[in-house]
């Protein structure tokens, strides 16, 4: 036990070291701030007019889209933790130490839930704080219940992030590749969209099933409060009650509850603590390498004869400054068309293209032309999320740090160390890097 | 304490063959193990430090089947890797503290006294605080050192420790290694050849996953005496007339003149003199004596 204690606390030390923790608990902060804060902003802002910003109700709609756009943050979290020493080549040191696979595991797992349990509670915050905007519409705000928070919170987001997460935990520490902690992410909110799109085409009945399998809730939530009225949807929670609605919601939770223990059972049956299963492919790469080395120096030691090198011309031109610029674009295009974050990236805007694009042609469930100005509407709504996520990721690698490989930040000093002409070669480098980055976000859309 | 490996054999997935069928036998005290980059040196100390299993043989550490009771092994052992790396944004104060813990060193005042010292003998204390992956590879592979000798532990594997060290870090280091005593069994693995002279009373030599020589330094030297021949050539052609002929250990850049040297019971001829055997003279030959055999894959 003392152990488990010692890597809990440490990955939560770990966590509340890096930026990302504290930039993902603002980001939900300002996401349920602008729900309250804003007329034209989130599911119930830009809705009904009479339906309260800070209900259990509305507060249970924005968790549920907090646990939709989430998924990646999950992945990003619970994923990594496990990948991490794999990542930094720090399991030699760890695995000649006595350590248990509980300890081992349950203490990254434990850490990368509260810490992720954090992040999202910057929603409560949020929205708490918006209820005190001045501009904001206070005809739809009403005193501040800590329940109205609360129980949706719990019911909805950590139910989310326990069975999401386990389930990520589980895939990406028996894999343990870190294309896979994003695919995953990617690959259940692209499934999950289009799941509803093809559902809601089939104009089902069905309302049972289709609420107890929803693993996100936005089907469900509909589901069960489809007949509520104006001031039941401003008073009522959606409750674990067997009562509501055939107690769906307490089905569903519990169904998806088992899904995570599940995970975490199979990840604790088939994760095996031993280096070498572990890292089978990179110790034969390792051993054959070496190997190529041994054969090389088994050759009597001898001083190098030196041959003569072919002549070459330098010439410094503006023709120079073009040639750098390719060059200097061609290597930023290839490092970021190898960066899995951007193929997550890609992907996930691929699904929303084809999500929105299929709602461009109905409004209020009828069919209608998708003129312009309905297929503007459907692209500019995710774009602007997506050219923030864009610039954040791209920013950040421009200046070498983190995301893209090391090789990266290696490169960035490069060109600082060969003559230049006219501009700075870096600048170049930052124009191909942002047009390269962005023009696949626009196409995709 | 002693360590005893019997008839250790290693195939990867991908067939390369890292470990023969090799024995060897370690007392208390430093032991250095010599080879080229790939000749199984880090396969070997891999296997000892519980990291990976050998498709056949044994090891016994005073009784322990180092194989089979992994967890009994990892409570006294330190190792330092060949390569590792660390955590962003940790200290090496919180790294040592956490690694501390897993060494079962659960008293918290025991832990500090014992981090605080270790902290102080690899001259890291003043930037103790200081993210890890901030440091030198120098500062980095000193506070590798410094984990390896959490738990007091009685039997210490170092690979390659001075591998990309500068020469005064690489003396810090080699006298850091030294100070650890007599009483445990530490083995040092490397290819410089200089490392062994200086730090161990016994060493061996391996290469293609097969054991060359084990022995005492000084002894081996002996066997060498008179035998060991040079000369100093101008060009590349002279070097090449010359291998074609000798038997040649090595050549050197001297002056940006190639020194030769040449393994032979007498003199081998015109130009040559007589000069005195050093361990590096001792590991090329077994290399190159091994390599003219073969190497059997």
């Amino acid at each position: 036990m003392p152990l488990f204690w010692e890597f809990f606390t440490f990955e939560l030390r770990f966590r509340f070291k890096s930026l990302s923790t504290y930039m993902y608990f603002l980001g939900w902060t300002i996401f349920s701030f602008l729900c309250v804060a804003s007329e034209s902003f989130g599911p119930i802002g830009s809705g009904n007019g009479k339906i309260v910003l800070n209900s259990a109700y509305a507060n249970a709609f924005d968790n549920i889209f907090a646990g939709l756009f989430g998924i990646i943050v999950i992945a990003a979290i619970f994923g990594t933790s496990i990948l991490r020493d794999f990542q930094r080549d720090t399991y030699q040191i760890l695995f000649t130490q006595p350590i248990s696979k509980f300890a081992y595991l349950g203490g990254r797992w434990a850490g990368s839930f509260v810490t992720t349990v954090f992040a999202f509670s910057g929603m409560m915050l949020g929205t708490f704080l918006g209820t005190f905007a001045p501009w904001a519409d206070h005809t739809r705000i009403v005193p501040n219940h800590l329940w109205a928070y609360l129980q949706p919170f719990f019911s909805i987001l950590v139910v989310q992030i326990f069975f999401i997460g386990s389930a990520f935990f589980a895939v990406a520490a028996l894999t343990r590749k870190i294309f896979i902690v994003y695919l995953q992410g990617v690959a259940l909110f692209m499934i999950y969209l289009i799941g509803i799109t093809v559902f809601v085409a089939t104009r089902s009945l069905e309302r049972f099933w289709s609420s107890i399998f929803d693993p996100i809730g936005l089907i469900l939530f509909n589901n069960v409060t489809r007949y509520w009225t104006v001031i039941e949807k401003n008073t009522l929670y959606v409750t674990l009650s067997p009562a509501l609605f055939h107690g769906v919601f307490l089905y569903n939770r519990l169904l998806w509850m088992s899904v995570g223990l599940v995970a975490l059972g199979t990840v604790w049956a088939l994760f095996p603590m031993s280096v070498e299963a572990l890292t089978a492919r990179s110790q034969g790469r390792r051993a054959a390498k070496a190997k190529e080395q041994e054969l090389a120096e088994a050759a009597p030691v001898r001083t190098p004869v030196g041959a003569g090198l072919p002549v070459v011309h330098q010439a410094f031109t503006s023709a120079t400054t073009f040639a750098q610029y390719l060059s200097l674009s061609r290597l930023r295009m290839r490092n970021i068309f190898r960066d899995i974050p951007f193929w997550a990236l890609v992907a996930l805007i691929v699904a929303f293209g084809i999500n929105n694009g299929y709602f461009a042609g109905r409004i209020a469930e009828q069919n209608v032309w998708p003129v312009t100005y309905l297929m503007v509407q459907a692209v500019e709504g995710s774009a602007l999320l997506f050219l923030l996520l864009w610039r954040g990721f791209f920013r950040r690698s421009c200046s070498g740090a983190s995301v893209t490989l090391i090789s990266t930040a290696f490169m960035t000093l490069c060109p600082c160390a060969s003559p230049r002409t006219g501009f700075r070669a870096s600048r170049p480098s930052l124009w191909s890097n942002s047009f390269c980055s962005r023009s696949p976000c626009s196409s995709a859309l | 304490m002693a360590l005893t490996i019997t008839g250790l054999s290693k195939t990867y997935p991908n067939g390369v063959k890292a470990l023969k069928n090799l024995s060897l036998s370690i007392g208390n005290s430093m032991f250095g193990l010599v080879g080229p980059n790939g000749a199984g040196k880090s396969s070997l100390m891999r296997t000892v430090a519980t990291l990976q299993d050998p498709d056949s043989g044994s090891i016994t550490l005073d009784g322990i089947d180092v194989l089979r009771q992994k967890d009994q092994v990892r409570r006294i052992l330190g190792y330092l890797p060949q390569e590792f790396g660390v955590y962003p944004k940790i200290s090496a104060l919180d790294m040592l503290n956490h690694l501390a813990v897993m060494k079962g060193m659960t008293s918290s005042g025991e832990r500090k006294e014992t981090i605080d010292a270790l902290l102080q003998q690899t001259n890291l204390w003043d930037v103790r605080k200081k993210a890890l992956s901030t440091y030198s590879g120098g500062m980095k592979q000193r506070f590798g050192i410094a984990q390896a000798l959490l738990g007091n532990p009685r039997l210490i594997i170092v690979d390659e420790p001075t591998a990309g060290l500068d020469p005064a870090e690489r003396n810090r280091f080699l006298n850091l290694l030294s100070s650890l005593g007599n009483d445990r069994t530490v083995i040092l693995s490397t290819h410089i050849v200089d490392d062994v002279r200086q730090l161990c009373p016994r060493m061996a030599i391996i290469a293609s996953g097969e054991l060359l020589l084990e022995g005492a330094p000084n002894e081996t030297l002996a066997a060498l005496k008179g035998k060991i021949w040079s000369k100093v050539v101008a060009t590349g052609e002279e070097v090449s007339k010359i291998e074609a002929q000798f038997h040649v250990i090595s050549t050197h850049l001297v002056g940006g003149q190639h020194e030769i040297r040449v393994y032979a019971e007498s003199a081998p001829g015109d130009g040559f003199v007589n000069v005195e055997s050093d361990l590096e003279d001792v590991y090329f030959l077994n290399l190159s004596q091994q390599s003219k055999r073969g190497l059997p894959n």
